[in-house]
């Protein structure tokens, strides 16, 4: 025994921080990363986004729950579009203008990183709120015959605006929730990366980074291209909603700029197209919105997908789903009915915010 | 790569200085380095200021570190080190909850290591009142001695860590480490005839 062993000893390993701990310092460190100062405890920025398809197999949940949220306006986007916004041809246009960014880094795998966010409503005795889920994402997708690797890490499960805080507050705050359908539960405290391998693919023709590379830059030959190629939706899809799932695939997949400047060419050609004006992402970060009408049946809910730009840098930041106009009838409270029967207009469904794709050497 | 385990190891994955560069410019990118080293540097802030002080100055380091993240040169040391470094000085800006924490280990000290079945009765009661002692050693050193001696103890690292942590010299940090230990064995000597002083750190 010597006095280094015997200081070890004396302050002794001690148990792990305290979830609330964990919570309430990722919370603060979040804040000051955006730049936000609101209240003490995790408030989401007013994002009303939706993903809507997953990519390549990733969990898109499509959150349980029915709300009669209590009271309160749909909400809104932070930042009301003054008349002299930018129209949506323009936002598309410039960012198709700003995309000469090529893939950065070099090797076998395409990293690509993703926040995903979706809602559901806890109806705790006290009241209603409606909780955000958050979840990192990484995928490792290799070329030739290598394999797939995706990591997800859960970011932990929040009340989303203020009525919703204070709501979960009245409810005692709560760091757990369990959620009738799916079977499941949720925590407000954030998990570490697990790892799997996976068998995906690239999106495009025969799953290659050539074929990325071959793809049309003229804007009509890449739609009639899109609408082509078969897609792996279950059941019936309109070709804007068929359009918009390549937009996503086109920015997360190394396709080169040209053909994303078509990309954005071809939806400031789509009738229905309009301007959100400037807006925060899920991240936090400023952009431009556009919003995508959703083909919806008629009478029932109507859902609006919206995707967010920086017309400076071409990049498309993120993309959500908004329940714009709620069940006729207004939403119904059963926790076991889809949510866009039970959400109110404004509810955000879910998102998937991009941070970052690169190709690297090594994968997990 | 292992990426769950990445904070296990005593030296900085490469990435983490890229994810400081890479929060340059995309501040959120600096959640990862909260993820990797929140846990860690919390036992480390708590094993010193105890844990009623510990959520709010691990808290706190994290915030800091982001602040100072520009500050951060990859060329000069690993981010690990950076970040004990942030921890420790905001330790000693709480320097009397530190000594509150040494009063309260010395009163009620356990020195876990010694309660063995084959301890005999005598040397139980020389370990209690050994643990009280070393308490009031520590508390009693300076405070750079201490921060040396502490983040070879507790947080496993290399003199060179401790150099770029504190901004020390090397030798600065061997000696202060040196003192530290010749103190504790000092303010020891009467009642541990077993010490010895063979280990060297890392």
């Amino acid at each position: 025994m010597n006095e280094m062993t015997m200081v070890r000893d004396l302050l002794k390993e001690p148990p792990p921080p305290s979830r609330h701990a964990a919570a309430e310092a990722l919370n603060r460190l979040e804040q000051e990363m955006t730049g936000r100062r609101r209240s003490s405890l995790r408030v989401m920025p007013r994002r009303r986004w939706m993903i809507g398809s997953g990519l390549l197999g990733a969990a898109t949940a499509t959150a349980v729950a029915a709300a009669t949220i209590g009271g309160g306006a749909p909400s809104t986007r932070p930042t009301p579009t003054r008349p002299t916004a930018l129209s949506a041809q323009s936002i598309l246009l410039s960012a198709a203008e700003s995309t000469t960014h090529e893939a950065a880094g070099h090797g076998p795998y395409w990293l690509t990183d993703e926040v995903q966010g979706w809602t559901t409503v806890i109806h705790a005795p006290s009241g209603p709120y409606v909780l955000e889920r958050r979840q990192g994402l990484r995928q490792w997708l290799g070329t030739g015959k290598r394999p797939s690797w995706q990591a997800t890490r859960d970011l932990g499960a929040h009340p989303q605006r203020p009525a919703d805080v204070a709501a979960w507050r009245r409810a005692g705050s709560p760091k757990r929730w369990a959620l009738p359908r799916p079977l499941t539960s949720w925590t407000a405290q954030p998990s570490g990366w697990k790892t799997i391998k996976v068998p995906v693919r690239l999106s495009f023709p025969d799953g290659s980074a050539a074929q990325l590379r071959r793809l049309p830059t003229d804007p009509a030959q890449l739609r009639a291209y899109i609408l082509r190629k078969p897609h792996g939706s279950e059941g019936p899809i309109t070709d804007a909603e068929r359009l918009y799932d390549a937009v996503w695939d086109l920015f997360s997949e190394p396709a080169p700029s040209n053909v994303r400047a078509a990309a954005y060419r071809m939806l400031a050609q789509m009738p229905g197209i309009r301007s959100l004006g400037s807006v925060s992402d899920p991240l936090g970060r400023r952009g431009h919105a556009v919003a995508l009408p959703s083909g919806a049946p008629s009478g029932g809910p109507a859902t609006e997908r919206r995707l967010v730009v920086d017309t400076a840098t071409g990049r498309l930041l993120a993309e959500e789903t908004v329940l714009v106009r709620a069940r006729p009838g207004g939403p119904v409270s059963d926790p076991r009915t889809p949510v866009d029967q039970t959400a109110p207009a404004g509810t955000v469904l879910n998102y998937r915010a991009w941070q970052q794709a690169a190709w690297v050497a090594t994968a997990p | 790569m292992d990426v769950s385990h990445a904070s296990d190891s005593a030296a900085s994955p490469p990435q983490d200085a890229a994810l400081i560069a890479e929060s340059w410019h995309e501040p959120e990118r600096f959640a990862e380095i909260f993820h990797r080293y929140y846990k860690e540097i919390h036992g480390y802030v708590t094993r010193r200021v105890g844990p009623d002080a510990a959520d709010d100055i691990a808290a706190e380091t994290f915030l800091a570190a982001f602040r100072q993240r520009r500050r951060f040169d990859p060329d000069r040391g690993s981010v690990r080190p950076w970040l004990y470094g942030i921890a420790t000085n905001l330790i000693g800006l709480h320097r009397r909850a530190e000594k509150r924490f040494y009063r309260a280990l010395a009163k009620t000290p356990t020195l876990n290591a010694v309660e063995s079945h084959e301890e005999r009765a005598a040397d139980r009661v020389s370990a209690v009142s050994t643990g009280g002692a070393l308490a009031g050693a520590l508390a009693r050193l300076s405070p750079g001695d201490r921060d040396v001696l502490l983040l070879i103890a507790l947080a496993d690292l290399t003199y060179e860590e401790v150099a770029q942590a504190m901004g020390l010299k090397y030798g600065t940090v061997a000696s202060r480490l040196n003192r530290a230990r010749r103190k504790l064995r000092e303010s020891l000597g009467g009642t541990n005839p077993t010490l010895t002083t063979e280990e060297s750190p890392a």
